[in-house]
């Protein structure tokens, strides 16, 4: 019985690493993520600008 | 993009907005640039690997202060609304990230202890992402583990694509500065990987349109949507213009980087002959030339096309003559598949001699019904000297290129 908790926690830890679709959801919090930033400044997480409003914006230039 | 940063330059001034941009893209110089060029305020983080599983761009959110999403496909219009809107605190539920670089030698160690498909990918990102150019073998190599344990994963193939492209302009640049008689490795292999696993990503998840475009970026004309990064010149022109001085891009967008997409293949110079027909020209018996060629996408459909470079790169102990006539190329297809050129001339440098790798780039259809791959051949014809004792000399070298088929 331990061990299918243990197996099940296992994957419930796993799930958000295994998804591999970006599929915000309205009235969810948007998921968190480390990323570098182009100018080689600091890095950035999103949670940083908790406590204001947010346009985020994913784009490529070509 | 441009649009949203018009609309909301008052209200991020203000301080009533953030705007946060992620771009999916292999350089991040180039999205920097075009941030320039646009005159961005605002942070724009580097996603080359799609990280976040983004299927398509451009993709705007909206997100409240508590982090929550209040609207997945804004309009400008109705931003206004947002940002008057008052919303209610909500509970945290999702794991907020530490800011700080991660420490990859501890993830490292923790991967090996319990390795696992997802945790070899995550080491490999980690690499890509944090750790410089000096830990892309590093990021190939983890990547590589994650599809030994899962090899039907289109975002594990979609990275190691990525990782090898990065290790295909970082030997580029390592070529470019080397001296004396390094070993020249073709880098050309690494982008040969590229397209390949760029490709198995694409045919495990065929609507994944991050994964296309990647592929497009370097293919056919046929097969692109638009011309990627024709805007370049224009945009460090206007920066110029306005006194500044444009973000530098240590890997310049050629070929099919900025050619213009096309509804059908076209053939140019049908008329042209071959320069050496009877094959007079002295061989270069001693490879003073090296060349390499990839062909995108890996494989070519029945009646489709394909993108192929072609690389010709001096040895450690040999440069160009820029005195002479141009490098050429001949190219020959077997029978029904057709060349959109068959002599080719590669740009040339004005200084009297240089050590560059030169490159050509040419498309190929394949006929109606193809079911085994082509045989495309062809010569090159250039004008070589010698570093020590400084004897040039004129050369050809025969080659052949592998088209595979669908």
């Amino acid at each position: 019985m331990s061990r299918l908790i243990f197996t099940v926690s296992l994957l419930l830890l796993a799930a958000p690493l295994m998804a591999q679709t970006y599929r915000p959801q309205v009235g969810r919090e948007h998921q968190d993520f480390l990323l570098p930033r182009i100018d080689n400044r600091e890095p950035v997480t999103l949670s940083q600008f908790r406590g204001k409003k947010v346009l985020l914006i994913h784009f490529a230039s070509w | 993009m441009p649009g949203w940063h018009a609309k909301l330059a008052g209200a991020v001034k203000n301080g009533d907005i953030v705007m946060l941009g992620v771009t999916q893209e292999q350089h991040p110089e180039r999205c920097e640039l075009f941030a320039q060029w646009q005159q961005f305020n605002w942070p724009i983080l580097h996603d080359p690997i799609n990280l976040l599983g983004l299927r398509a761009v451009p993709v705007p959110i909206l997100i409240d202060e508590y982090g929550v999403v209040r609207d997945t496909r804004p309009r400008t219009s109705s931003v206004d609304e947002f940002i008057g809107t008052v919303y209610p605190a909500q509970k945290r539920d999702v794991r907020l990230l530490d800011p700080a670089v991660p420490d990859l030698a501890k993830m490292l160690a923790d991967v090996k202890q319990s390795p696992a498909a997802n945790k070899w990918r995550s080491m490999g990102d980690a690499f890509v992402l944090w750790g410089g150019s000096s830990k892309i073998e590093a990021a190939v190599s983890a990547y590589k583990e994650s599809l030994r344990l899962n090899a039907k994963s289109g975002a594990t193939n979609f990275r190691l694509g990525v990782a090898y492209r990065m290790n295909h302009e970082r030997q580029l640049a390592q070529e470019a500065e080397r001296t004396g008689n390094a070993t020249v490795v073709s880098a050309d292999k690494y982008f040969e990987l590229a397209v390949e696993h760029w490709g198995r990503a694409l045919e495990l998840d065929p609507n994944h349109y991050i994964y296309r475009r990647r592929i497009q970026q370097y293919g056919p004309r046929l097969t692109k949507p638009y011309p990627f990064y024709d805007w370049i010149d224009q945009a460090k022109s206007e920066i110029k213009a306005r006194g500044e001085k444009p973000v530098q891009l240590p890997i310049e967008p050629t070929g099919a980087e900025i050619a213009m997409p096309s509804r059908v293949f076209t053939t140019i110079e049908s008329a042209a002959k071959s320069p050496d027909p009877q094959g007079l020209i002295i061989r270069d018996s001693s490879t003073m030339i090296e060349i390499s060629s990839v062909v995108v996408p890996k494989s070519v459909k029945s009646g489709g096309t394909g993108r192929v470079h072609v690389s010709f790169e001096p040895k450690a102990n040999v440069h160009w003559n820029n005195e002479a006539e141009p490098l050429r190329v001949w190219l020959e297809a077997p029978e029904g598949w057709k060349l959109q050129q068959h002599l080719l001339k590669a740009s040339t440098p004005k200084s009297a001699e240089s050590h560059e790798r030169r490159t050509i780039e040419f498309e190929v259809q394949s006929p109606r019904q193809v079911s085994t791959p082509a045989t495309l051949k062809g010569y090159a014809l250039y004008y070589i000297c010698e570093d020590s004792g400084g004897q040039c000399l004129y050369r050809r070298q025969d080659f052949v290129i592998k088209v595979k088929v669908d």
